[in-house]
């Protein structure tokens, strides 16, 4: 399943942001890559325990908790605090890889099992060329260029890469999450199930009770959650 | 996607969520945010200790980063407990005028070459680690960076600054001995680029040596505004409060640490006091002209005061054997002082292409006013001696002990003017040269009670040159070579020959290697050097009509360094360093002539240390480490040594969502051994003690 979650940052907590992590002190990307992984990776980071990452994470964590989407569409157990990358000049691109199963935070030493990765776009895409996500997964491959402040979730068991930036510079927030529900289709059946839902919810007038059918199919939702959910 | 609470999504609604380790703010009811406090490690990644932000990789010398973690997980409550951690440095004990903090490194004293936020921190007092986000510790001579003195390195303070986001954290601490210490450290944020920061630390302890004890307060409150934007401001007040009981250790006896039970204590806890006055006001500015230059500027008063009212132990001259009456005389140490300084610099920092090459230029301007008043106490009536088996702590004191009569005022004023430039020139992406230069004209006036007033004045060069090899980005290969020199009034004291004589010239030849290994996670790197005074002040005996002091001696310190820091894996963190020295004075004449051969004061041929955690799962960890430091001489004739020790230190702390709990113990196998040299005497290091703390995050 890819997810988009559009303005997952509002305009104000996007300027934040970007003001904090402008200034920050890039260090070479590879710090956090696996051994695959370092070989195609070519981009800058910021260090987990630089101040402005730490008060950028802090402005990307507060945007998650207010999501109904990205709680709905991960259905998070654990998520691993969210990194910055920064794509340009010569360290532009990050060659087809797939994330490393398991993440051990450097922060916590607790550890994440990665079902979702998720890229928060921080840059306008207009002011750089290149620098698209291209997912290969069942579903085919997909090229994923977003606004700034929009978000893509997308099964950590597929193949990715960034390609080159040629102009400008890409700046991105990216992180891993643990899910209640381990599978990506039986987490695509049930946010579709839950989608469906909210639609039919939608409908009924304000005041009024849900119509049986709405209250069946909730039971629906919470009975194949109990059967698959790992909290 | 908008909804009215009633229409979230069914997902949206469930429980358990967690964002590992960071705190989420305003985040929904139903998140349950795991709000423990965020751990950085003990890898020192940038240091400012070369005047700009830089990678520890592109500082062509040896550089030991304290970071703020290794402080806490060692639960290390003053400058001096944090420099443990720095291999090839050696505790003085406090005597012969000086008071507070008195290290030496690379075999040469830093008395004058401790610095707070790269200015001049001279003053004479104990310093505390409350305040301080970490602490740089620079080998060898770097008078180009940082003006008179550096002959053995530099130590640099580096202030806690509000930053933008609001965290607050206190901490409790009890131990042995009626250890008591608490800490505040509140930040927040007050508007869209300004944060307050305070910090506030009460501690309150006995020691295992009978009847020592040290109060102590501090308050620093800190405002920046504009962080992070083209000017960003900083105002900052630091205040700290000294009153404890000072100890002077036990006399040395044929050579030896006189061996009596570590706890022996020949003082008068009653009366015994020194007592400390920290301020220090600073106001700096950056401007931020584009990403890659910028001027700073600092302005800082500061003001301290002392006063000692003391007693060192010393054995009768001539003492051939021990026994439990053997007379212990208590010799006086009454002295006080103030001290001012007035300190500016700018630093300009840009980097241009040119000539084909990437230039990181920097340039800069110092302006220092230093003042100083000193004095002794008059020692009538004296101190009652005592027994070396029977110390009396409490005798019966003659009339009139206590009163304070000043005797033998100086006043001492100096000024600084110093101008530096340096350029960091790239030939391509594996070479990097470096040259630097500064002048100083330093300027002292004495005025003395008799003899008539001595005036000094020295315009002197200082040098660093460096060439730095990065075949990858993982490791580093320099070579370098720096002057530092000593003018005669530096340490605020002139007499009638030094007046005449001129700076004491230093070089520091190294060549050292940084790696980073583990993707990164894991330091390591190893430095040779040679660290030489060329021209040493001694005065000469045979011509007592000298009116200049012979810059005759000369003296070495060889030496190989070893020092990692990081993690070996996400749960095990190290910290270790290893100093091995030879250092020896090669020339001496005068009155300093018995010295010729000998090593100098506090030069072990070998310090060590390690400094390990391992986390067990998400609430414990444990750690401890090893100090081994090796024989010390107290005095450069080499007559009286400290024995060479190993202490051993353990940690063991359970970590909950908002609260930690952490048990330290220091000396775990309660072995006796001497940490604090001087000529005259050799203080012993803590007995066995423990300390509980818990610390909160709210």
């Amino acid at each position: 399943m890819l997810l988009r979650i559009p303005e997952l940052l509002s305009p104000e907590a996007l300027a934040s942001c970007r003001k904090l992590i402008d200034r920050a002190d890039w260090a070479d990307g590879k710090l956090t890559a696996g051994s695959q992984s370092a070989r195609v990776k070519n981009n800058r980071q910021l260090p987990e325990d630089d101040v402005a990452s730490r008060a950028a994470r802090a402005i990307v964590i507060e945007a998650l908790g207010k999501s109904a989407l990205f709680m709905t569409g991960a259905l998070p157990k654990k998520t691993y605090p969210p990194l910055f990358n920064r794509y340009d000049g010569s360290a532009n691109a990050f060659g087809s890889h797939i994330d490393n199963a398991v993440r051990t935070s450097v922060v916590t030493g607790s550890w994440v099992r990665t079902d979702l990765s998720a890229t928060l776009f921080l840059s306008d895409p207009a002011t750089y060329d290149g620098g698209e996500l291209v997912i290969e997964g069942s579903f085919g491959t997909q090229e994923v260029k977003l606004a700034a402040g929009d978000l893509i979730l997308y099964p950590a068991s597929s193949r990715h890469q960034v390609m080159p930036v040629t102009r400008g510079t890409r700046l991105a927030c990216f992180f891993w999450i643990e899910s209640m529900v381990r599978e990506d289709a039986r987490r695509q059946l049930l946010f579709d199930l839950d989608m469906a839902i909210l639609s039919l919810r939608s409908a009924v007038p304000a005041g009024q009770p849900d119509p049986q059918e709405v209250v069946q199919l909730t039971g629906c939702y919470h009975n194949l959650l109990r059967m698959w959910i790992d909290p | 996607m908008s909804h009215s609470p009633r229409l979230l999504p069914l997902g949206a609604m469930l429980a358990a969520f967690s964002f590992g380790n960071v705190q989420a703010q305003e985040a929904l009811p139903t998140i349950d945010v795991n709000a423990s406090r965020e751990e950085t490690g003990y890898q020192g990644l940038k240091s400012r200790v070369g005047k700009t932000a830089q990678p520890l990789r592109d500082i062509p010398q040896a550089v030991t980063v304290v970071t703020r973690k290794l402080i806490e997980d060692r639960s290390a409550d003053t400058l001096k407990e944090a420099l443990r951690n720095v291999a090839g440095l050696t505790f003085n004990a406090g005597e012969g005028g000086r008071i507070g903090d008195n290290v030496t490194l690379r075999g040469y004293s830093l008395v004058g070459d401790l610095y707070l936020d790269g200015m001049r921190d001279i003053a004479q007092y104990n310093r505390e680690i409350f305040n301080i986000e970490q602490v740089d510790v620079l080998r060898g001579s770097a008078s180009m960076l940082f003006g008179r003195g550096s002959t053995g390195g530099v130590v640099n303070q580096v202030s806690k600054k509000p930053f933008l986001f609001d965290t607050n954290e206190a901490s409790v601490t009890v131990g042995s001995d009626d250890y008591k210490r608490g800490t505040l450290d509140l930040n927040k944020v007050i508007g869209e680029n300004a944060a307050v920061r305070l910090n506030v630390m009460k501690t309150d302890t006995n020691s295992f040596r009978n009847g020592v004890g040290n109060d102590r307060l501090g308050i620093a409150p800190s405002v920046s505004w504009g962080i992070g934007t083209r000017n960003e401001f900083n105002l900052s007040y630091y205040y700290l409060k000294g009153d404890s009981v000072p100890d002077f250790g036990v006399p040395y006896f044929e050579g030896k640490p006189l061996n009596v039970p570590v706890n022996t204590f020949y003082g008068l806890p009653g009366e015994d006091s020194q007592k400390e006055e920290t301020n220090v006001l600073t106001a700096s500015w950056l401007h931020r002209f584009d990403k890659d230059t910028e001027l700073r500027s600092i302005l800082r008063k500061a003001d301290y005061e002392r006063d000692l009212w003391a007693i060192a132990p010393r054995l009768t001259r001539g003492t051939t054997s021990i026994n439990p009456d053997t007379v212990i005389n208590r010799q006086a140490q009454r002295r006080g002082g103030v001290e001012h300084t007035l300190t500016s610099q700018t630093d300009f920092t840009t980097t241009v292409n040119a000539l084909g090459f990437k230039h990181a230029l920097l340039t800069g301007v110092e302006l220092v006013q230093e003042d100083a008043n000193r004095w002794n106490v008059a020692t009538t009536p004296g101190n009652p001696s005592t027994t070396v088996g029977n110390p009396d702590p409490y005798p019966v004191l003659p009339a009139g002990y206590g009163v304070r009569n000043r005797i033998n005022p100086v006043s001492y004023s100096a000024r600084t003017v110093g101008v530096y430039a340096q350029d960091t020139m790239s030939l391509n992406a594996q070479w990097k040269v470096i040259g630097g230069a500064r002048h100083d004209s330093f300027s002292a006036d004495y005025a003395r009670a008799t003899g008539g007033p001595l005036e000094r004045n020295d315009n002197v060069w200082s040098y660093r040159t460096g060439l730095i090899f990065q075949p990858s980005e993982t490791a580093s290969y320099y070579a370098s070579y720096g002057t530092s020199f000593n003018p005669s009034g530096e340490l605020y004291a002139l007499d009638d020959r030094t007046t005449n004589t001129p700076p004491e010239k230093s070089r520091n030849l190294e060549i050292g290697a940084k790696w980073d290994l583990l993707e990164g996670n894991l330091m390591l790197r190893t430095a040779l050097f040679r660290s030489e005074k060329t021209n040493e002040r001694n005065t000469d005996l045979a011509e007592t009509n000298l009116t200049q002091n012979l810059l005759s001696g000369k003296r070495h310190t060889d030496g190989i360094e070893f020092e990692t820091a990081g993690k070996i894996t996400s749960r095990w963190d190290i910290f270790g360093g290893l100093a091995l020295m030879n250092a020896r004075i090669d020339a001496a004449t005068g009155d300093q002539a018995n010295t010729l051969g000998k090593a100098p004061v506090n030069t072990p041929k070998y310090t060590a240390n390690v400094w390990s955690t391992y986390k067990l799962d998400s609430h414990w960890k444990i750690g401890g480490g090893v100090e081994a430091v090796g024989k010390r001489y107290g005095n450069a004739t080499n007559l009286n040594a400290a024995p060479a020790y190993a202490r051993w230190d353990g940690l063991l702390e359970y970590q909950l969502d908002k609260v930690a709990l952490k048990l330290n113990i220091f000396n775990l196998l309660d072995r006796d051994y001497y940490e604090g040299v001087y000529a005259g005497h050799a203080v012993p290091g803590t007995s066995r003690t423990f300390q509980l703390s818990m610390s909160t995050k709210f």
